[in-house]
């Protein structure tokens, strides 16, 4: 794991220290709430049942605002200039799941030193419900 | 010889890679691990204009060109891709007659491989026991990077009990899902026609990233 946020000292294959969510329904519910999502998949089981849903489930974008919670710790929030996620699979509720991040690429550009990482989000059986990239700009040491 | 069979870049619909950061890749993982090229095997598409000879010369990485398409028996990659096949099929149609594209393909000199069987809905082991005649078939791809355990448990066992051969890919759409399944072949390989012909006699095997450490193949 890579705890360095300076350019020259983080490497292409360096993995990003993991952040582990579990989400509860009543954390589910909350995350809907704030983000005005009424829909039954994100607020009652037997409702999203009713849909087709194995109950309820993980809103994608409450993950992905995890790896950006994962991503702005580990560098800062002026830091994180772009992040694209795929939702790929159900997350349910009280899934342990796990924020990760593998540096793919460094590069300077126009004078900026960027960074790319692959982010993903995986469950305690190994699959990958959110994947994604991010590009990231952090300074030089000196 | 050990190839990714199994790779998305950018010029699929749902890849996030370019094919030059999967070559700056490669260059990282071989401090560890054994790949010497990959097949781009792009969604519904084949490019015929596009050349990666350059690209794969200045890496030292063997760049092959497929496609994986969709069919009413689920997804098939294929390699070996002719002007002809362009021309009778529509790589687009997601609902293509899987039967009549098995044996066109191998007709015209290319191999057309079912991929991630064991996963619902667009993997063939949802079809097979459908009642079609999946004779034509003679590899699949048993371990797929993109499918949990169980569904390449279940494409194991389509292989066993239908003696099909099994070839492994990463189904990498971005960049650090590179070789995490792979095919170790017996012989070196050069061209796309070697690369049919080897899948054909069947001397291979599928493998995950971890098999391919420097001393331990």
């Amino acid at each position: 794991m890579t705890e360095a946020s300076f350019f020259e000292e983080v490497e292409v294959g360096d993995e990003l220290s993991p952040l582990v969510k579990q989400p509860t329904r009543e954390q589910i519910r909350a995350y809907a709430k704030v983000w005005g999502a009424t829909g039954a998949r994100f607020n009652d089981d037997e409702a999203a049942k009713k849909e087709g849903l194995p109950g309820m489930i993980v809103p994608g974008n409450m993950m992905m605002a995890a790896l950006a919670q994962m991503l702005t710790h580990r560098f800062s929030q002026q830091a994180l200039k772009r992040l694209e996620v795929d939702f790929r699979g159900f997350m349910r509720p009280d899934d342990t799941l796990t924020c990760k991040g593998i540096i793919t690429e460094k590069h300077i550009r126009e004078g900026q030193n960027y960074i790319e990482c692959d982010v993903f989000v995986e469950n305690e059986r190994g699959e990958k419900p959110v994947v994604g990239k991010a590009v990231i700009v952090i300074p030089f040491k000196s | 010889m050990i190839l990714d069979m199994h790779v998305h870049t950018a010029a699929s619909d749902d890849a996030a890679a370019t094919a030059e950061a999967y070559l700056r890749w490669i260059g990282n993982m071989r401090k560890k691990h054994q790949i010497h090229g990959m097949v781009f095997t792009e969604h519904r598409s084949y490019d015929q204009e596009r050349d990666y000879s350059a690209l794969a010369q200045k890496y030292d990485v063997l760049i092959f060109k497929g496609a994986e398409i969709e069919t009413m028996w689920g997804h098939f990659l294929v390699y070996g891709v002719t002007d002809g096949l362009l021309k009778q099929f529509d790589f687009m149609d997601i609902n293509l007659d899987a039967a009549e594209l098995v044996r066109e393909v191998q007709a015209q000199g290319g191999i057309a491989v079912p991929s991630h069987p064991g996963r619902k809905f667009i993997g063939l082991c949802d079809y097979i026991n459908s009642g079609a005649d999946f004779s034509a078939i003679k590899v699949i791809e048993a371990l797929n990077g993109g499918s949990s355990q169980e569904e390449n448990r279940r494409a194991f066992e389509l292989a066993a009990q239908n003696n099909l051969f099994g070839i492994g890919g990463s189904d990498a759409h971005y960049v650090s899902a590179l070789g995490t399944c792979m095919t170790q072949f017996k012989r070196p390989i050069t061209c796309i026609e070697e690369l049919v012909e080897e899948l054909y006699s069947g001397d291979y095997k599928p493998i995950y990233l971890k098999e391919t450490q420097h001393g331990g193949l």
